[in-house]
């Protein structure tokens, strides 16, 4: 291979690495809280007391407002 | 709270969890009669009340407080048992307390009394009982019952926090009965009395939105 044809390959592969590089310097320390497991909820009550049954638990209902 | 790991432990392994919208679902939330959110009301498999938290706790006091009321302990039925033994003040205290959470004003009533009626009624108890009773009674919309305590508590302790709070809540009283000349003076006399109070903003905010508003018999 030529110094010619060989010169574009290796520009792109240095633009391939160095993209790599800024992402990895970009990404956020901590997971983002949208991406973090959360705890298994249901958002319907006879779902909730159908699971209790099933399982032999409690239920905590957690009434929220939006906004 | 909901990615706490010992939240997700807790909620996969011991409790099932029900995240409901109060403005979606209000047959529910009238059956639990929940005026104020976050509340968080455990029950068992038939819905029955075992006891409620109203407002945020930090994950570890939420499941302790959780794991406490499995137990039977520091619950409604709990304080009453111990109750029947004799009891104190303070107990009647948090017993009402209970009630007054659940929207059962009858019962909150009566345990209100109780510690107001066993002792001095200037001791720091017994206003801290009262002021607590009139909310109930403003809740219930009992406003005129509410405004006696609260001017109550106001000649009774002058010298104490919570008779700055009352004095605001005769203002707030005003207006909810639609009293605006009467909100309006109520809520100038608290800035005048606690102008350096944190809810003196709130009050001066108040006056501006009240003689902002037309007034009956104006134009």
């Amino acid at each position: 291979m030529s110094f010619t044809r060989a010169l574009p390959a290796a520009v792109l592969a240095c633009l391939i690495i160095c993209a790599g590089m800024v992402t990895a310097q970009q990404a956020p320390a901590e997971q983002p809280a949208a991406d973090k497991p959360k705890a298994p909820l249901v958002t319907d009550f006879a779902t909730a007391q159908a699971l209790a049954a099933e399982r032999n638990h409690y239920i905590l209902i957690d009434f929220w407002r939006p906004g | 709270m909901l990615t706490d790991q010992r939240v997700i432990d807790y909620f996969t392994n011991e409790m099932v969890l029900a995240k409901i919208n109060s403005r979606e679902d209000t047959a529910l939330a009238n059956r639990y009669k929940v005026s104020a959110v976050p509340t968080l009301i455990m029950v068992d498999q038939i819905g029955q009340e075992v006891d409620r938290i109203i407002g945020y706790r930090p994950p570890q006091a939420l499941l302790q407080t959780l794991n406490h009321y499995r137990q039977g302990i520091g619950t409604l039925d709990d304080l009453l048992s111990k109750a029947k033994g004799g009891g104190d003040r303070l107990l009647a205290f948090q017993i009402a307390g209970k009630y007054k959470d659940r929207g059962n004003v009858g019962e909150a009533e009566v345990w209100y009394d109780k510690v107001i009626n066993a002792a001095y009624p200037q001791d720091s108890l017994s206003g801290e009982a009262r002021m607590a009773k009139a909310s109930v009674l403003r809740r219930a919309k009992q406003y005129d019952r509410a405004m006696d305590i609260f001017t109550g508590v106001m000649d009774d302790f002058p010298q104490m926090p919570f008779a700055v709070t009352a004095e605001l809540w005769r203002a707030i009283i005003f207006r909810q009965q639609g009293d605006t000349a009467s909100a309006i003076e109520a809520f100038e006399g608290f800035v005048e009395h606690h102008p350096d109070a944190k809810d003196a903003k709130y009050a001066r905010k108040q006056i501006e939105r009240l003689k902002g508003q037309p007034q009956p018999g104006g134009n």
